[in-house]
């Protein structure tokens, strides 16, 4: 199965990408006061979600 | 010996399909009249042109074949290289597109010199300009061997010379316009074309299967648990290794690609808004990309259901899969709407490259260095001139790699050198303040030697493969990506402990701690974007303040207080007119500061020459929007 793998990616590419979310409201680039900042900032929660919820679906289906 | 696939309908309609892109393309040579059209488009288009256009240049030459190929050995799998991009979106879309779109720099190398020094741009440029002229060569010649292994009847080097002189008519006439609008018909075609292939793939596995099953459970039954997953394994097979993937394609090239392509730049620089850019990036990684995967991998998927159910043979070659399943399962005639499809994918990354390669040339050596001061129409024609000369270069390349392998070799490793350290400085130029301008020009020079050793002496990399389990070889090669975002970071790291980092204040909207600076830089004033406003609609009529104002070139539109009001704007916000027609993707816009004045009703005035550049018709409606 797919286990070890869908850990890794979402550990390591979801360490980067929180470091990177922060470090860009925590500067100042984003702000949450901002409509578009804050848009932005549900999309991208919202993305990285989806993308978890469609390999984890995947995987399950392909071991069915 | 090559075979020829297809039958003369098929070619037919390649022959049309060539002639239509360039005529198409060609189309828009009237809305390029100064470097800014023909490097950006004039900042005037909608997310979706620009979404489309990056897909049809993400899928370059060769992608259907390879990807067919891994999708045959590996299944669904080959996917991996399309769907882990979303990791880097935040620091895209709240980081780096903000920047160079607010600071309004032209280039990586650009950015390189505000941000860093002037040392460093020249290093920049020649790193640059020596991939991106390999690379169109690189381009050309895959798309040689590509269209020859079809059709034989012309050689490598015919079919090379007959797409670069196809693409460099339309780029040097109509530049980012024709790349982005013809992008946009190729990204439709090479999409719908895979979509297409799967469909008929699928119909023919429900009619052949011999077991009564229905196409989809056909497909599906066809793979087996191995070829159903997402993921191989994490250190196997050697060639497709899960951990190997993940860090050669998300943290070297599609951060390459998002952070360091001139292409791409260019491509998000042409958008109306930074918004409208995030939205783009959005559709880009979201939808766009999983679809792109499945159009370039289902042949191999198709083919490895094909060979359990015994309808091709189970050795066919895996780089021959994709023309062995499209010619199965396709009449001719939809075959050769394949082949235009595939050709597609090779033009789009082309053109691309060649108005990149040709905005680097103009924007960091012609203008600042050899001819400084001269008139726009000059450098005009300088776009025009060196979009020819480097599709010239990049074509006499071609007989080079045909002929020493060794030059191909050279430039891949070229390549996986300079990608870590440009990709470390930009991401560490974007994050850090204290990153320094000689820790900046260290990590090119030191940071591509260390990965340049890593080539010559891959036991350097030994430590990171073993803990991922990988064998000596290809492990090593895919493991690289990572070891050179380390070390080129420990050298960055280190250097900027060491040496003084430039003043904050001369860094403004150049990283993410600056960029609300840049917004009213961009703007000349304090933005007002805290709320949205209303897209409204109103009559263009000529008239109001003729002169441009005082700050920048933008011309004046004038509207009542309520339709401002709709809008949520204020008088000296920046606003975009377009067409009413949605799907001309903002072909007819403008960008304008905004005047209030009584009386005016519905209607909106804007001087005689702004409408004439801008191609909006007066007496019809607008759509007028807040931006800043």
């Amino acid at each position: 199965m797919n286990w070890v793998q869908l850990a890794y990616e979402y550990l390591v590419g979801g360490l980067f990408f929180g470091v990177t979310l922060f470090l860009c409201f925590r500067a100042g680039a984003a702000q949450r006061s901002n409509w578009s900042d804050r848009r932005t900032l549900i999309i991208s929660l919202l993305g990285l979600a989806g993308y978890f919820a469609v390999h984890l679906g995947w995987i399950l289906a392909a071991s069915a | 010996m090559n075979v020829a696939y297809g039958q003369t309908i098929d070619y037919v309609i390649v022959v049309v399909y060539f002639v239509l892109i360039l005529g198409f393309g060609s189309l828009f040579g009237r809305y390029t009249k100064s470097t800014r059209d023909f490097f950006f488009s004039g900042q005037r288009f909608s997310w979706w042109l620009i979404a489309f256009s990056c897909v049809a240049t993400v899928v370059g030459s060769y992608s259907f074949i390879k990807y067919a190929a891994a999708g045959y050995r590996y299944g669904l799998s080959s996917t991996m290289s399309y769907l882990n991009d979303w990791f880097l979106v935040p620091l895209f879309m709240l980081g780096w597109l903000p920047i160079i779109y607010y600071s309004r720099v032209t280039s990586i190398p650009e950015y390189f010199e505000k941000r860093f020094s002037r040392p460093t741009r020249v290093m920049a440029v020649i790193f640059i300009l020596v991939y991106l002229t390999g690379y169109i060569g690189i381009n050309l010649y895959t798309l040689g061997v590509a269209m020859n292994a079809i059709i034989p009847a012309f050689g490598v080097f015919q079919w090379a010379g007959m797409i670069a002189v196809i693409a460099a008519i339309y780029v040097t006439f109509g530049g980012q316009t024709a790349v982005i609008m013809t992008d946009l018909a190729q990204g439709f075609l090479l999409l719908g074309a895979g979509v297409l292939l799967l469909y008929l793939g699928i119909r023919y596995l429900g009619q052949h299967n011999g077991q009564g099953l229905s196409g989809l459970a056909a497909f599906w039954q066809g793979l087996s648990v191995e070829h159903r997953l997402p993921y191989s394994g994490l250190s196997s097979p050697e060639k497709f290794p899960m951990a190997g993937i993940f860090w050669q394609d998300l943290f070297g090239s599609s951060m390459f690609f998002y952070f360091a392509n001139q292409g791409l730049i260019m491509r998000f620089l042409a958008v109306k808004s930074v918004a409208e850019g995030r939205k783009a990036i959005i559709a880009v990684v979201l939808f766009l990309m999983p679809l792109a995967a499945l159009s370039v991998g289902n042949a191999g998927w198709v083919g490895r259901s094909m060979a359990s159910f015994g309808l091709i043979p189970a050795n066919t070659e895996p780089n021959q899969i994709f023309m062995v399943v499209a010619e199965l399962v396709a009449r001719p005639g939809v075959f050769g709407l394949i082949l235009a499809a595939l050709t597609a994918a090779l033009m789009s990354t082309v053109d691309t490259l060649i108005n990149a390669v040709s905005a680097i040339a103009v924007n960091d050596i012609w203008r600042p260095f050899v001819a400084p001061g001269r008139s726009d129409g000059h450098y005009l024609a300088a776009a025009r001139v060196s979009s020819i000369v480097f599709t010239i270069l990049g074509l006499v390349l071609v007989p080079l790699y045909m002929s020493f392998e060794s030059i191909y070799v050279a430039h891949g490793a070229f390549t996986a050198a300079i990608s870590p350290p440009i990709i470390v400085v930009v991401v560490l130029g974007i994050l850090w303040k204290r990153f320094s301008p000689v820790a900046a020009f260290l990590t090119l020079l030191l940071g591509g030697f260390l990965v340049g050793l890593s080539l010559s002496f891959p036991d350097l990399i030994a430590p990171l493969a073993d803990f991922h389990g990988m064998e000596p070889g290809t492990g090593y090669n895919y493991m690289r990506a990572l070891y050179g975002f380390l070390v080129c970071s420990a050298v960055g790291v280190g250097a900027s402990l060491v040496w003084p980092h430039k003043d904050p204040a001369s860094i403004r909207g150049l990283w993410v701690g600056g960029i609300q600076q840049a917004r009213r830089m961009f703007k000349g004033s304090e933005p007002n974007d805290q709320e949205p406003g209303l897209k409204i609609r109103l009559v263009l009529e000529q008239g109001g303040n003729a002169a441009p104002n005082h700050q920048d070139d933008l011309p004046i539109i004038t509207m009542s207080p309520d339709s401002a009001q709709n809008m949520k704007a204020r008088a000296g916000d920046l606003v975009y007119v377009a067409d009413k027609r949605w799907w001309l993707g903002g072909l007819r816009s403008l960008h304008a500061r905004l005047a209030i004045a009584d009386g005016l009703g519905k209607r909106v005035l804007i001087a005689a020459g702004a409408i004439e550049d801008s191609r909006l018709n007066v007496g019809e409606q607008v759509l007028v929007e807040k931006i800043l």
